[in-house]
């Protein structure tokens, strides 16, 4: 009997600790099974070209000094400039030195010494601009904003300076110890002797006194596929839902990033609801991520040249401006293209917006135009109504669609105001006719100005032609 | 051998291997019920942080770990930018605080969908309700009552229809504690002597410029001084407002 319930009891405790330990073994936490995402692991292939810093920061333009008032500009990717900067690069610069900038009269040294600038439109920092030059400096110098480098001959001595202007306006770092001699210099300008004239306005603006080659393209290109840029963008693209945005573009969603398609497929912009971390934002870190960002979500296409941007609230806006050849792309409004922008915060893309398309590599037309120069552009740029607000004046291509699957590339004078906006000043004289010393659009009369007017207009075709020969080979700048 | 002696010690080895079981199993169930932690529950080393930044935590940590999935849902103004609506008749702001009957009885006639909402916090002349979904608030979609001289005079409300969201399998979210430890932990977010006043899970997301917005299930945590950080409760994300 007793045996009987010893058994029972036995069998009772034993199912019972059973119970409890499977009880225990699914309620403990962390034990729970975790569900694996909807769709399986896709391998993050870079599509698009990778870049680095070194090949994204240029100088926008070079000016060359000849002396006795000439003055000529070379635009990136043309032979001189390539020439020239790829010299540059390998000069080392040491022993700054800081000034005001209002203790030297700029303008006479730029009508009378020979010498170069290299502008950096709204600037660079020195931080990155070290990765490109061999510079050496103190902190206070490594993290000011540099916009030009300017170095010339002085008339008087045959001695080389060299000066590193702040983006402040109101500070300037005179290197004094850079390797460069006279005779590098005497040799950057001798660059400029074929070259077409340019006048300066205040300002800082140079027009030509002859006709610029440039040329109008129409050129086939490719799309990203709304499914890759997700892939892309989404650590599981299959949670995501696809919205539609009152203008009717397509938004994917996981509910904190946002990736949206506009313009039928051709423009993204991406959000990340990311958290303000921002102390002591470092800007170059910031670009370094950036450009990581870009390698990861569609690569470069082309040449494109880094913008500096002011510090919003506390993130950091970046642009990186696309060229084809050696000139920047201008999209016609509505239409968005050529240029990238990301939104920063503490190294981490809060926002991001670029093209899906990418250009083919040959163009499928290309045709001869001449940019007017002398009266026509002066005339045009002093009856320009903003014309207060104008930064620089420059040749750039401006990008229209023209077909389903095609870009028209039309040369234009542009201008840039002071918030980085861009805006047509004066179209291409049409046909590719080159405009006669004399005409609308071309040099002055030889009679007016004697001997280097009248060499301009033969002048200009070997300077456009140089550019021109470069057309094919975006990138060719930054990469030497 | 004798075997009613084994039996004898196997019934005490049991025993007492039941009760150690049983003490296991209750001191988890009593947990569970309890659905809250609190600091020290959080890792050393979250706790060393807290003490060397001075944060601390004045409110209980909740431990519950539901599975929540998105919510889709259409708006019919944009979040945040509906109309004002001036009431006619001003309503004694006690309401409020009183129950729900009471409450639904003087404003539900006037603001439709009222009973989907619930108070969320008071702030100076208004009080903010949330839109609830199961019980949990989604963090963008309110109903704010302005309030002056003790009077409802006023409200502004986002109204949503909410959409099945179709294909997408609920998941267990993060507890609490974890994303509280790396919100605490994160060197650039959480200022020195910050107070942590509240610890929600809701539904909150980036807004678009769309008729259909998306919501994914995120702790909220408040700061006393205002501040708020939103983390998603899946990927554990620290997301801005």
């Amino acid at each position: 009997m007793i045996d009987k319930a010893k058994t029972l009891l036995l069998t009772a405790l034993v199912i019972l600790s059973l119970v409890q330990s499977y009880l225990l073994a699914y309620s403990m936490p962390g034990l729970g099974v975790t569900k694996s995402p909807q769709q399986g692991y896709l391998p993050s292939e870079p599509i698009g070209e990778e870049s680095k810093v070194e090949n994204v920061i240029f100088p926008e333009d070079m000016v060359l000094h000849l002396g006795k008032s000439k003055h000529t500009v070379l635009y990136p990717a043309s032979n001189f400039y390539n020439l020239i900067f790829g010299k540059i690069k390998s000069r080392e610069f040491k022993g700054f030195q800081r000034m005001t900038s209002a203790s030297v009269d700029w303008d006479e040294i730029r009508d009378r010494d020979q010498g170069l600038e290299l502008r950096f439109a709204r600037g660079v920092p020195m931080e990155l601009l070290s990765k490109v030059l061999k510079l050496e400096g103190d902190t206070p110098f490594m993290n000011d904003v540099v916009n030009r480098i300017w170095i010339y001959k002085s008339s008087d001595r045959d001695e080389v300076r060299t000066y590193f202007f702040s983006a402040d306006k109101l500070t300037v770092y005179e290197s004094v110890k850079a390797d460069l001699t006279a005779q590098d210099v005497q040799m950057y300008v001798g660059y400029g002797e074929y070259q077409v004239n340019y006048k300066r306005l205040g300002n800082d603006i140079y027009l030509p006194e002859g006709p610029v080659e440039s040329s109008a393209t129409i050129v086939g290109f490719d799309s990203y596929t709304t499914e890759t840029m997700q892939s892309y963008t989404f650590l599981d693209p299959g949670v995501t839902r696809a919205i539609s945005d009152r203008n009717g573009s397509q938004i994917y969603t996981d509910g904190k990033r946002g990736l949206q398609i506009e313009q039928n497929g051709r423009w993204l912009s991406y959000t990340d609801s990311v958290a303000a971390q921002g102390q002591g934002d470092n800007e170059s870190e910031n670009v370094y991520s950036a450009i990581q960002f870009v390698n990861q979500h569609g690569g470069w296409d082309g040449l494109h040249r880094f913008v500096y941007a002011d510090q919003f609230g506390d993130a950091q806006v970046l642009k990186f401006q696309q060229y084809y050849g050696s000139y920047p792309l201008v999209p016609m409004d509505p239409f968005l293209f050529g240029n990238m922008k990301l939104r920063l915060q503490d190294g981490t893309v809060s926002e991001f917006e670029r093209s899906m398309l990418t250009l083919k590599k040959k163009p499928e037309q290309r045709s001869v135009r001449w940019l007017p120069g002398g009266e026509m552009l002066a005339d045009a740029f002093a009856n320009y109504p903003r014309k207060a607000d104008v930064v620089a004046v420059y040749p750039a291509l401006l990008v229209t669609p023209s077909s389903d699957n095609s870009l028209a590339l039309d040369p234009i004078w542009a201008v840039r105001f002071n918030d980085d906006s861009q805006e047509k000043l004066l179209d291409a004289i049409p046909g590719g006719y080159k405009p006669l010393p004399g005409e609308p659009g071309g040099a002055a009369l030889a009679a007016k100005e004697s001997g280097s007017g009248s060499g301009l207009g033969a002048g200009s075709g070997l300077g456009g032609g140089t550019a021109m020969n470069n057309l094919y080979g975006q990138g060719g700048a930054a990469q030497e | 051998m004798d075997w009613g002696r084994a039996k004898s010690v196997l019934i005490i080895a049991f025993l007492l291997l039941n009760l150690v079981l049983g003490y296991q199993l209750w001191s988890n169930i009593r947990e569970g019920l309890n659905s809250s932690a609190d600091v020290s529950d959080l890792r050393p080393e979250t706790q060393q942080i807290m003490k060397e930044k001075r944060i601390k935590i004045g409110t209980s940590i909740p431990s519950e770990t539901p599975e929540l999935k998105d919510l889709t849902f259409r708006v019919q103004t944009k979040l945040g930018q509906g109309v004002r609506h001036e009431l006619a008749k001003p309503v004694d702001s006690k309401v409020v605080y009183t129950d729900k009957k009471e409450f639904q009885a003087s404003l539900g006639s006037i603001i439709p969908d009222l009973d989907q909402y619930t108070f969320g916090e008071d702030r100076d002349s208004e009080f903010v309700f949330y839109r609830m979904v199961d019980g949990r608030p989604m963090f963008d979609v309110k109903l704010e009552l302005f309030y002056s001289n003790l009077k409802i005079v006023a409200y502004k409300q986002d109204l949503i229809e909410l959409l099945p969201s179709g294909k997408a399998a609920p998941q267990s979210v993060l507890p609490a504690t974890k994303v509280v430890s790396s919100l605490i932990e994160n060197k650039n977010l959480m200022h020195n002597g910050a107070v942590i006043k509240e610890i929600t899970l809701g539904y909150h997301g980036q807004i678009f410029n769309s008729d259909i917005q998306v919501s994914a299930p995120t702790w909220r945590v408040l700061l006393e001084d205002g501040g708020q950080y939103y983390m998603n409760a899946i990927s554990g994300e620290v997301v801005t407002e």
